[in-house]
């Protein structure tokens, strides 16, 4: 009996300490068992006095592994004795916990799209005064895309490398085969044009679709803003309180011709989806042209064994409606921000420097896995093989002669709500349950809902 | 219902139905119970409540400092959906269709198989630990598996109708999701109820079989009358496991949906395989609205819920029971 | 049992019974067995059309790749995955076996509070994850090892409820006799009821190992860089330098990650099948 009670005493004793640990989580010292050794090291530190040895400093950076590499990682490391990084893997909700919860975070990875909504929540740091001083990263060097990460007067980050998004590329073979006359380099191609090639260079065998005309790489709202630019309009209203989509001639015009084209397989959709994406599609002839953007040729120039060569594609302009002037932007910028929470604001710059304008910019303009978002780095892209050169000439003359304005982009939502709602809507026209005008008038509504929530959570 | 057991204790009544030793008996029950008590607390009991709170509100995932209270304007639209026929009432249809379809394929093959298995065959364990391997295989292998058997383009099932018919072409993953969706949930559910089932089976005390036997029982006799019966218990526990599982379907239409090269929350699945849970996500992560996407978590819930009450209620008229004198 | 003399008619039924059960073994297996195929395939051969069914030379490579390219990590996920489902399965099954005793064998006011775990299976598990992701944050759990150990130390109903049926089930003169004895609830437990229990807790172990091993989204959710599991890294295709995905060699990869779920079911077979029908029988 005796015996037995200690015990229960015992159990007891753990429990407690058990329900203590739980709830005093935020009692900071017993929740984290590295915290000992930090205090320790600073002591030790500050105790021989070690001179210009750099304080200790731990960056946590938001980041894919695809951006920045450990390589990346250890290159810095080492030059910057230390300075540890950490990098975790990017998600948005993740993003706002963290930032709330106070987790430490100190350069984020993000899209330009994303400036004005981390701004007005006061997420990101207002890095005008570090560019300002910058002898990397000048303001008169940077292309134009840049301006996605300014904001009410704020400068809050750059693109890494940017892309005229939607050139247009196609195949000699296929336009030869399917007795097509390309026109000569740099002429602008109209939509109506294109997707009359994209149903001629259309294979099919047996019900299966060997080959689509045309790999459509689904910026449905990026291309809807594009083509409305030709004559200066937009999707969204002056407040960006409206969308105009049903309503607007153009638009319906270009969500219908695309339908069809959906209908007739000249282009992957909902119901006979790419297996892949763009560029293996291009290079194992799942699609005879493509519209993206200069990024391609980075993976062209890496593919192993192609089916098709890389050659045999013609970079264009991108497509235009009216067949006048055509307007390709980069559709947003993948880019870096740093948080503005963090408590080691210099050692972020300092890292944010060099992976925008150091090594690592080097690096990947060399690679030409996009172009550089510094001017002076142009001289490094890569333009061994004739074709590189096309499409480097493409890319200059489309920076000299089409519009490069940087799209609106409307902070009430995600442009994500309107790419799914028409592909879910997309998909309903092509099984036969609605018709094109409900599915265009499904997405205007949708859209507009989204845009009217958000706006009321804004307020 | 049968969950009361017997215990040893025997005492007088005093506070709240035990004596002092009672109490010191029963405070052991208390510290057993603790880890996993705890862990509801922290794991389950804090995060829904909170998650319920949510629902009142209109969070966005990002606006933490921000958000307002929108009273029951979240449950007002959920339910407003589902009485003009909106998206939410059409992925919960396809969720309550696909719980229609599974769960009876699944207790009906897995009911038979059992049988198949257990009568005097030689090898039954081998059999029944290969209709078990497809439910080990985790989900993110057994996704890959059927999408290299159902693929369009190159799938093998398409291989094999084209040896039978040539030309022949079926998008599956596009136009026939659902069927793959409810194929690969048999194939991957059907070996855990085989193995309940065949337990059932074998677990029928020999001397009934004897006396139906020696009463002139035929084999489907036997089963109507004594194996079913006693089956009961096994096949209610299925569906009510079924039921809480189907309704709850996200992870497998997700990876499921074509272009797998970037499978994650946010997909978007074929329409026919739209499922509640997936419009969950679709509203939370894609909409960031987190307050609307938990009100209609917690119209989930309560719909299985409810489910199971009313499984649980009607169950005594047709599931049996063997009686336990001491329950009462 | 008696014997029947084999006449035609039997023997036929005999053949039936075999061809139907086979017909279906074959049915449920050959998934897989494409799987073990067109994991030994060149990229190029698995996308052919017409179908090739089987490579004119088996590509081991595949596999070798998996195992020793650098760039997939796959070993590191590989101890990643056994670390993670072990330290969430020996507190699990300690703790399930624990409460399902309690719920089983003794008595106390609120014990039908049990009805509660069966609502809390049906609590959809992500009604939860903002507000989680905000507690493990405080609680710095995030990417943390620590929060398996946690989620396994608060045991699991499905465990609890096998558990608790388990003991249901032994005589009650063994807890007489311990109290006779002189035994308290502890040494009842660990001394009679547990070593009695191991085809349960083989079956719980397997279970709560399987679970986590086979788990995607919390993974995915709380854990990232270093501490990458093989589940995490399996979900979306293995790929070239340039991000093309290579789906013969990403089966490879699976046809590891799985093979060891399966050669241990087959192992515990036994204990599993028997611990399930000990369990599972009665809901």
């Amino acid at each position: 009996m005796k015996k037995s009670s200690s015990w229960r005493v015992f159990a007891m004793v753990a429990l407690l300490a058990i329900l203590l640990t739980a709830c005093g989580g935020n009692a900071a010292p017993t929740a984290a068992p590295e915290q000992p050794a930090a205090p320790a090291a600073t002591e030790a530190t500050a105790a021989t006095e070690a001179p210009a040895v750099a304080e200790p400093v731990k960056l946590v950076v938001m980041a894919g592994e695809d951006e920045l590499s450990q390589d990346i990682i250890d290159a810095y490391v080492a030059a910057n004795p230390g300075v540890t990084i950490e990098r975790i893997d990017p998600d948005a909700t993740k993003l706002a916990a963290m930032i709330v919860a106070g987790e430490q975070l100190d350069v984020i990875a993000g899209s330009g799209a994303d400036t004005s909504a981390y701004a007005d929540r006061g997420w990101v740091l207002d890095l005008t005064p570090y560019f300002a001083k910058s002898e990397l990263l000048k303001a008169d060097d940077m292309v134009p895309s840049v301006e996605y990460f300014r904001y009410k007067g704020g400068w809050y980050g750059m693109n890494k490398d940017w892309s005229p998004d939607q050139s247009f590329f196609i195949s000699k073979t296929a336009a030869a085969e399917a007795g097509i006359e390309l026109p000569p380099a740099q002429t602008i191609i109209t939509w109506a044009q294109a997707a009359d090639w994209a149903r001629k260079m259309t294979k099919s065998e047996g019900g299966r679709v060997t080959r689509v005309g045309m790999a459509y790489s689904d910026y449905w709202d990026g291309t809807v803003q594009t083509i409305l630019m030709e004559n200066g309009e937009d999707l969204y209203s002056e407040d960006f309180s409206k969308a105009n989509i049903k309503d607007n001639p153009t638009v319906v015009a270009f969500l219908t011709l695309m339908a069809e084209l959906a209908k007739d397989n000249a282009i992957f959709n909902p119901l006979n989806p790419s297996p892949e994406w763009v560029v293996p599609d291009l290079l194992n002839g799942r699609a005879a042209s493509a519209d993206n953007g200069y990024w391609i040729q980075g993976g062209f120039h890496d593919a192993e064994n192609p089916v098709v060569a890389p050659a045999d594609y013609v970079m264009y302009p991108a497509l235009s409606w009216g067949g006048k002037v055509t307007a390709n932007p980069a559709l947003g910028g993948a880019g870096w921000f740093i948080s503005a929470k963090t408590e080691n604001a210099d050692a972020a710059w300092k890292f944010f420097e060099y992976y925008m304008g150091g090594a690592p910019a080097l690096n990947r303009a060399q690679i030409g896995w996009g172009l550089p978002a510094l001017k002076s780095l142009y001289a490094e892209i890569p333009a061994t093989e004739e074709w590189q050169k096309q499409y480097i000439e493409n890319v200059q003359w489309e920076q000299a002669n089409t519009i490069q304005t940087p799209r609106r982009i409307n902070p009430y939502y995600s442009t994500g709500v309107f790419n799914t709602t028409w592909q879910a809507n997309l998909e309903r026209y092509l099984k036969g349950e609605i018709t094109i005008e409900e599915a265009i008038a499904n997405l205007d509504a949708e859209v507009n809902k989204a845009i009217a929530d958000g706006i009321a959570v804004a307020k | 219902m049968s969950a009361d057991t017997q215990t040893t204790l025997r005492t007088k009544r005093k506070f709240l139905g035990l004596s002092g030793f009672g109490w010191m008996r029963a405070s052991w029950f208390y510290v057993f119970i603790a880890p996993w008590f705890l862990g509801f607390l922290a794991f389950t009991v804090i995060p829904v409540a909170v998650g319920m709170l949510m629902s009142f509100t209109n969070f966005t995932g990002t606006n933490f400092d921000t958000y307002k209270f929108i009273g029951l304007a979240n449950y007002s639209e959920a339910f407003g959906e589902f009485f003009t026929d909106g998206i939410a009432w059409y992925a919960l249809s396809r969720t309550g269709l696909f719980a229609i379809v599974t769960i009876p394929i699944n207790i009906v093959l897995s009911l038979l198989i059992a049988i198949l298995l257990t009568r005097n065959i030689r090898g039954k364990g081998f059999f029944r630990t290969l209709f078990y391997i497809p439910s080990i295989i985790p989900v993110v292998a057994s996704v890959w598996i059927w999408k290299a058997l159902m693929d369009n383009n190159y799938g093998v099932v398409n291989a094999v109708l084209n040896e039978i018919v040539p030309n022949t072409y079926i998008r599956w993953l596009t136009e026939y999701p659902f069927h793959v969706l409810v194929m690969w949930s048999v194939w991957a559910g059907v070996g855990g109820a085989v193995i309940i089932f065949m337990a059932g089976i074998q677990g029928v005390p020999a001397e009934l079989e004897e006396a139906a036997r020696i009463d002139g029982a035929n084999n489907f006799q036997m089963f109507r009358n004594i194996t079913a019966p006693l089956l009961t218990p096994v096949i209610f526990y299925q569906f009510i496991v079924g039921i809480i599982g189907s309704l709850q379907i996200l992870t497998q239409p997700l990876l499921l949906a074509p272009r797998a090269v970037q499978a994650g929350i946010a997909t978007l699945p074929p329409r026919e395989n739209y499922m509640f849970m997936i419009h969950i996500y679709q509203e939370s992560f894609v909409r960031q609205r987190y307050g609307y996407g938990s009100s209609l978590l917690w119209i989930l819930f309560f719909f299985i819920l409810i489910l199971t009450i009313v499984m649980t209620y009607t169950s005594k008229y047709w599931v049996y029971y063997e009686v336990n004198p001491e329950d009462k | 049992m008696n014997k029947k003399p084999l006449n035609p008619g039997r023997v036929f039924e005999r053949f039936s019974l075999y061809a139907v059960i086979i017909a279906l073994t074959v049915i449920f297996i050959l998934p897989i067995i494409w799987m073990l195929i067109s994991s030994v395939k060149a990229e190029t051969d698995f996308m052919r059309w017409p179908i090739l069914w089987f490579a004119p030379v088996p590509k081991w490579s595949n596999y070798v790749q998996v195992l020793t390219n650098p760039k997939y990590g796959f070993m590191k996920g590989l101890l990643n995955s056994t670390i993670l489902a072990l330290i969430f399965s020996i507190p699990n099954v300690i703790s399930s076996a624990i409460a399902g005793y309690a719920f089983a064998r003794m008595k106390a006011p609120g014990r039908n509070g049990f009805f509660i775990i069966l609502m809390a299976m049906m609590i959809p598990a992500s009604v939860t994850v903002i507000p989680q992701f905000v507690l493990y944050s405080r609680l710095g759990l995030i990417n943390n090892y620590l929060l398996w150990f946690l989620w396994g130390l608060a045991g699991s109903p499905f465990q609890i409820l096998l558990f608790r049926q388990f003991f249901a089930s032994f005589p009650k003169e063994l807890e007489d006799a311990a109290a006779i004895d002189g035994a308290g609830p502890i040494r009842t437990f660990f001394q009679i009821f547990l070593p009695n229990a191991q085809p349960v807790m083989a079956v719980t172990f397997l279970f709560a190992f399987s679970w986590v091993w086979g788990d995607w989204f919390h993974q995915a959710f709380y854990l990232s860089g270093e501490k990458a599991t093989l589940a995490m890294k399996l979900a979306t295709a293995f790929t070239d330098p340039k991000g093309n995905p290579i789906v013969t060699l990403t089966l490879a990869g699976l046809v590891i990650y799985a093979l060891p779920l399966i050669i241990v079911y087959f192992l515990m077979q036994k204990q599993l099948v028997q611990g399930i029908v000990t369990t599972g029988l009665k809901g």
